[in-house]
Formats: structure tokens, sequence, C-alpha cells
């Protein structure tokens, strides 16, 4: 049996019929058994429909379609310019209309100003080689932006100037100065990464960062043991264990102005703030401390990429300049500003910070980067090792060291070297850096995983798979790690375990892949 | 600038996406990721396909945009591209020699119970759970064995959400057909279902 006003039922229900046949409808559908059968069944069968799996979006979609796009059209990155007529033809069509005089008196003002131009840069510039140098370095002069601050007493950024690096490495740095201009534009496409970052559907990731919120110190920062520096004073490494936890947040797409965590995370930034000099640093000057300045200016610099909140730019920009500046004569960095012992893994987090600020738009700190790259290249062995504080000296193992090396590369060389990288993931994929209670390196397992998700591929899943299962194993239901679950715990403290094991579980969204 | 490229209408994201702002694309890519992908999905239930069809409308969006008023709604814009991409896939598939292009054939359903007798309402026991699966799969057939037209409108209506009018302009027909294909659809279901209704 069936009822003509059947055929309305589907649009009843949707809404979809007009107001004014509803209320009939309506009364129809009451009296009539079939309809009202056949009402009852398509209600149930709509119902079931809306509980059909639905799908989110990988949390790097967006970033990829970006890149994709950048990809298919290169083009955008320079639009087109409205007006289709080349400069010649529109410069032929203003003279057309315009009176001679004018022509004369712009044509000798252009002959005077070219004139005065070659006069004034031959008595500026020495001659031959150097001059060349000096005019290639100030192509690279950071535009305005971020780069564009300088703490008024702070000291200068780091510039390559002829002669302070030695002559036989200056070939190979023009070389790498030359592969960065190709790469800048590449980079350009990286640039929102950092803002894009969402939350992840993770509840390790959610409640790890739940205990860390829960641990802030009234004051913003996280707290770290104090540790006694060289001239006998104590030195706390809370900067450095605020950075991280900082930027566990800003990981997971919490910043001071969006997501669950803005007061959190502020807070972080308030106490990283009260910490900075005027001449950039981030927190005290002694002991090891361009470890914990490296961290909280890599802290500030995402946060502000994540947010372009104005009161980060300036700080952010000092502490990137104090970074540069610190770095000593031979490219790389030491416990302190300019030591000349070089550490390669407070080099790593200089690095990193250095390529971040490249990535955001800051040609400025390429000649640093390149130094710093140089540098870690020459303390690797022919199967890529990187020594710690000299070639072939490994007081810890090899294993944190190679990584960090591994990733210093991967950031500091517009071109990474392929067959290297893929000797020094075979070195990392030796051994897991979770082996159980004191021997567990989370320090080597986050410069790995930075390291090897570069690289990606099926070094990339070895490596992934089971790490990621063993870190979420030894959570605890409270969303920490255990303190002992770290060799270096009785150094670094509770919040640093844990900060770095959740920096580890972000390690897929952290960063883009560059070597792509 | 960079935090209220969200406060902005689609209209003045696509503005500036064409001024060069690469920023308004990604908050275009943001805000209509999640229904593009489910549309996708539903077609296909193949997340990885989902994705990257999803990422072709979004890339085929720069070169479609001349076709875009600024007055109509950008939804279905993105969904008119979506479904011709669909159809495309389609087309290559079959001249591969996979699936027919016009999907009217049922896909292989040969459950040992009658599709109705599977769907059931979710609940909690494990028994519960495993029931609450074989609803998901049975309606899973239940939908691809419908002819490709109904399915797209029932998709884009149930589980997309549209509006008749928003689908008739989406598919390139009256609302009136859209209207009858989706009660084509649903007295199909209701077959497909009837040895058991959804509980």
């Amino acid at each position: 049996m069936t009822c003509e006003k059947s055929v309305e039922i589907t649009a009843f229900l949707k809404g979809e019929v007009p107001e004014g046949e509803r209320e009939s409808l309506r009364l129809h559908f009451d009296r009539c058994a079939v309809c009202s059968e056949d009402l009852a069944k398509q209600e149930r069968i709509l119902r079931s429909l809306s509980s059909i799996d639905r799908v989110e979006a990988s949390p790097t979609f967006t970033w990829r379609v970006r890149e994709a796009f950048l990809r298919a059209h290169p083009e955008y990155i320079q639009p087109a310019v409205p007006d289709r007529r080349t400069i010649w033809e529109s410069i032929w069509a203003s003279l057309q209309v315009m009176p001679a005089w004018v022509i004369s008196v712009a044509a000798h003002t252009v002959l005077l100003a070219v004139l005065a131009v070659l006069v004034f840069s031959h008595r500026w510039t020495g001659e031959g080689r150097e001059e060349e140098v000096i005019i290639k370095v100030r192509r690279w002069e950071p535009r305005r932006g971020l780069i564009g601050h300088v703490a008024p007493d702070g000291p200068s950024p780091r510039e390559y100037t002829p002669g302070a690096i030695p002559d036989p490495n200056r070939e190979a740095f023009e070389d790498a100065m030359r592969g960065w201009r190709h790469r800048l534009a590449i980079d350009r496409a990286h640039a929102g990464f950092i803002a894009s970052r969402k939350p992840q559907d993770s509840h390790a990731i959610r409640s790890a960062l739940g205990w860390l919120a829960r641990h802030q110190q009234p004051d913003g920062r996280w707290s770290a043991p104090a540790m006694r520096a060289e001239d006998g004073a104590e030195v706390s490494h809370s900067v450095g264990v605020t950075g991280l936890c900082l930027l566990a947040f800003l990981s997971d797409g919490r910043t001071s102005k969006s997501g669950d965590s803005v007061d959190t995370v502020k807070k972080g930034l308030d106490y990283l703030l009260s910490q900075q000099k005027a001449s950039g640093l981030i927190g005290p000057d002694r002991g090891s401390y361009l470890y914990d300045h490296a961290i909280g200016a890599l802290a500030l610099l995402e946060a502000w990429m994540a947010t372009r909140e104005e009161r980060l730019e300036a700080p952010a920009s000092a502490a990137v300049n104090y970074s540069m500046s610190s770095q000593n004569a031979t490219g790389g960095w030491g416990y302190a500003s300019r030591a000349p012992d070089n550490d390669t893994s407070v080099g790593g987090w200089q690095i990193l910070l250095l390529r971040l600020a490249e990535i955001q738009g800051n040609a400025g700190v390429l000649p640093s980067l390149v130094q710093g790259g140089a540098q870690v290249r020459a303390w690797t062995d022919t199967d890529g090792k990187v020594g710690y504080r000299a070639p072939k000296q490994f007081p810890n193992g090899p294993y944190a060291l190679c990584a960090i090396g591994m990733l210093s590369h991967v950031l500091a060389t517009p071109s990474p070297d392929r067959s290297l990288l893929e000797k020094q993931s075979r070195i990392l994929l030796e051994r897991s850096p979770i082996q159980g209670a004191e021997s567990n390196d989370l320090y080597f397992a986050h410069f790995g995983s930075l390291a090897l998700h570069q690289l990606g591929g099926s070094a990339w899943t070895r490596w992934w798979t089971p790490l990621e299962g063993k870190l979420l194993e030894a959570q605890r239901a409270d969303g920490s790690w255990p303190e002992a679950f770290d060799r270096w715990h009785l150094q670094a403290g509770p919040v640093y375990t844990t900060s770095i094991a959740t920096l580890i579980l972000e390690t897929p969204v952290r960063y883009p892949r560059l070597t792509e | 600038m960079h935090g209220d490229w969200d406060k902005l209408e689609d209209a003045s994201l696509i503005a500036a996406f064409q001024r060069g702002k690469l920023a308004a694309f990604t908050q275009l890519v943001d805000r209509h990721q999640r229904s593009l992908i489910n549309f996708f999905f539903h077609l296909s239930w193949d997340r990885q396909v989902a994705e990257d069809c999803a990422q072709e409308v979004f890339l085929r969006l720069y070169s479609h945009l001349d076709g875009y008023e600024p007055q109509a709604k950008f939804t279905t814009f993105l969904f008119r591209i979506a479904r011709n991409l669909w159809i495309d896939r389609m087309r290559a598939e079959a001249a591969r020699g996979g699936k027919p292009a016009s999907l009217e054939a049922p896909s292989g359903y040969g459950g040992e119970r009658p599709l109705g007798q599977r769907v059931s309402a979710p609940s909690s026991t494990p028994v519960d759970i495993v029931a609450r699966r074989e609803t998901q799969e049975a309606l899973r057939q239940a939908i691809d064995r419908l002819p490709e037209e109904q399915r797209a409108v029932l998709i884009l209506s149930e589980l997309e959400g549209l509006k008749y009018q928003e689908i008739g302009e989406i598919l390139e027909i009256p609302v009136g057909t859209v209207k009858s294909r989706m009660h084509a659809a649903m007295e199909k279901l209701k077959e497909m279902l009837a040895d058991g209704e959804p509980r």
C-alpha cells in the first residue's frame, strides 16, 4: 500500500518543505498509517546516518597543502604586477606625455647620480676580491622585521667580514651563501608552519601538558635544580627548563593567544622576558648559560612566529642577535659568550634557533648559520660521528652528539649531504635511546627524533614507532614521566624529564621537513 | 594582521589570496578542510584518498578563482570543484579498467545477515561495540550501493549538512531534482535495510 504524500516525507524530515505546507503535511502524516510508518523508518535511517564515522584532517594537512600549492605555483611567491606593460613600455608611455624640459632635468639628475656612485664606491672599498665580498655581504643585510631590532646597549650582531675566517674557507663560505639565495625562497613557504600548529588529538600530550601546567611556579617559571657553576656560585637552569616547557605548549598549538593554555604560556613568556638583559641574553651570565639562552630564545621566537604578538618581537630579535654575537671565532659556541671551547650540544640549539629565524625571513643570520654549520662539519668523522669538544671526543657516547650533528647539518646547510645523513641515521639506529631506567637518554631521543624526522623514510619509521611506544608505556597516569626515567634527571630535575619527553612525542608536528 | 585572518569572511579571504596573501589561502584551507575531507571520505571510505582529493581541490581552487563570484557562497563553489574532481577521478579509474564510472553497479556486498539486521544504535557493552562496528559497515555498504547521483545528494545533504538549494547549485541541477533524488535514495536505503530495521 502506498500514499502519494509519502514522497514528501524525506523533505519534511530534512526541513526542506515550505513553511506554509509544513503543518498540513504534519497533520496528514499523523493520520495516515502508511506515511506514519514510513516516516518512522526514515527517521531511524537518518539517525543512523548521523552516527556514521567522520574523520579529522591530519595535523600537517594545511602545511602539506600550502607546500603543494607553492610547488605547483612558484610564480605566486612573486605575484604578477597588475599592469601588464613592461617597465620600459611604461617609461616610454610616460615620456610621450612629459614636457621636454622635465625629461632633460631628469636625464641630467640620473647621469650625476651614476657618476657619484662610481666615484664614491671606488673610494670606500678596497680592491680586488675583498671589494667583491663586501658587496655580496651587504646584499644580505637584514630586512626590516624581526632582525631589525638590536638591543641598544648590546653587542652588534656578528657579521661576516673578509678575513674573519681563514682564506681557504672563504670560497666554501661564498658557495654556501649562494646556495642559501635559492633556499630562502623555498623556506618562505615554511614560515607559516609554526603559526599553523594545532592541538593534537593525543591524550598523552594533553595529560603531559596538564601536568606541566600544574607544576608552573606563580612567577611563570618552571624550576630546575640549582647547579654549581665554575666560579662556585649556584646557578639554576630555570630559563632553559621554562623554555622547554613553553616549546612543548607551543608545539601543540597552544599559545598566549589561543588554545587551552593561554594563561600558562603567557606567564611562562612573562618570566623569560623578565630574565632578559639589555644585551639580549636571557638569564644569568654564569655557568653553561648559552644552553639556557638558546632554549629560551627559541621559545620567544616560536611564540612570536605563532602569534605575531608585538611585545615579543623586539625581545626575540635581541635574543637571536645575542646568539649570533656569542658565536666564537671558529664558528662554534661554548658555554659562555665567545668562549673558545666549542660545545657541539650548545651549538645544536643555537643552530636550531638561527635556522628558525631564517625560515621566518631573517637573511641576516645566514653568515652565522653558515659558519656554525661549517664548524660542525669540521668535527664530523668520515663515518658520520661528531665530536663533543673536539673531533673524535665522545665522553658520554657518540649517539646524542651524532644526532645533534646530523640535525645541525640539515639546518645549517642549504643542500644537506644525503650520504652523510644516511651514515648518521645508521649510527642513530644502532642503539635505542630507551634502554631501561638509568640508561635512558631523552636528550639523545629528542635530537635523534628531530634529525630522523627531517630525513623521513624508513629510517624515521624504524626509529619512531618503537620510541613512541616506549614513551607512552612509561607515562604515568598523571601525565608525567618518572623522574629517574632519564639519565640526566639528577642534574635537570623532573620537569625537564616530562617536558623533553613531551617534546619528543610532538616531533612529527614540531617543524616542517626541510629536506623535502 | 596575521591573527585576524580567522575573523574574515570567505569572500574577503579570497580577495586577499588573489592579492598575493598566502596566509588567506591557509585560512581557507583550515576552515574548509574538514568538510572536504569528509565529503571524499564518505565517497571513498579511504582517509588517504580523502586527504589527497581535498588537497587537489585546494590546488585547483587557484586556477578556478576567476569563476568565483563574491556574492555566491564559497562552500558551494568549493564543493563544485570537489564534485568535478571526483568525476574526473572516477572516469580515470574506469579508463584504467577499475571501478565503473557510473557507479550504478552494486559494490561487492554479501554479508551473512541482511543489512538492516546489522544496523543498531550505539551502546557501550563489548557485544554492542562489535554491533556498532557492524552498523557502520552496513551503512557504508548501503551508501555504496546507491546510484552515484543519489549517493552524492545523500552525502551532501545528510553527512555534510547542506541545504537542497546549495546541493542543487553544486551539482548544477534544479532543487526539485535534488528532492526527488534524496527521496529515491531513502527508498533504496529502506529496501536494503528491509529485513531488519535500524534500532
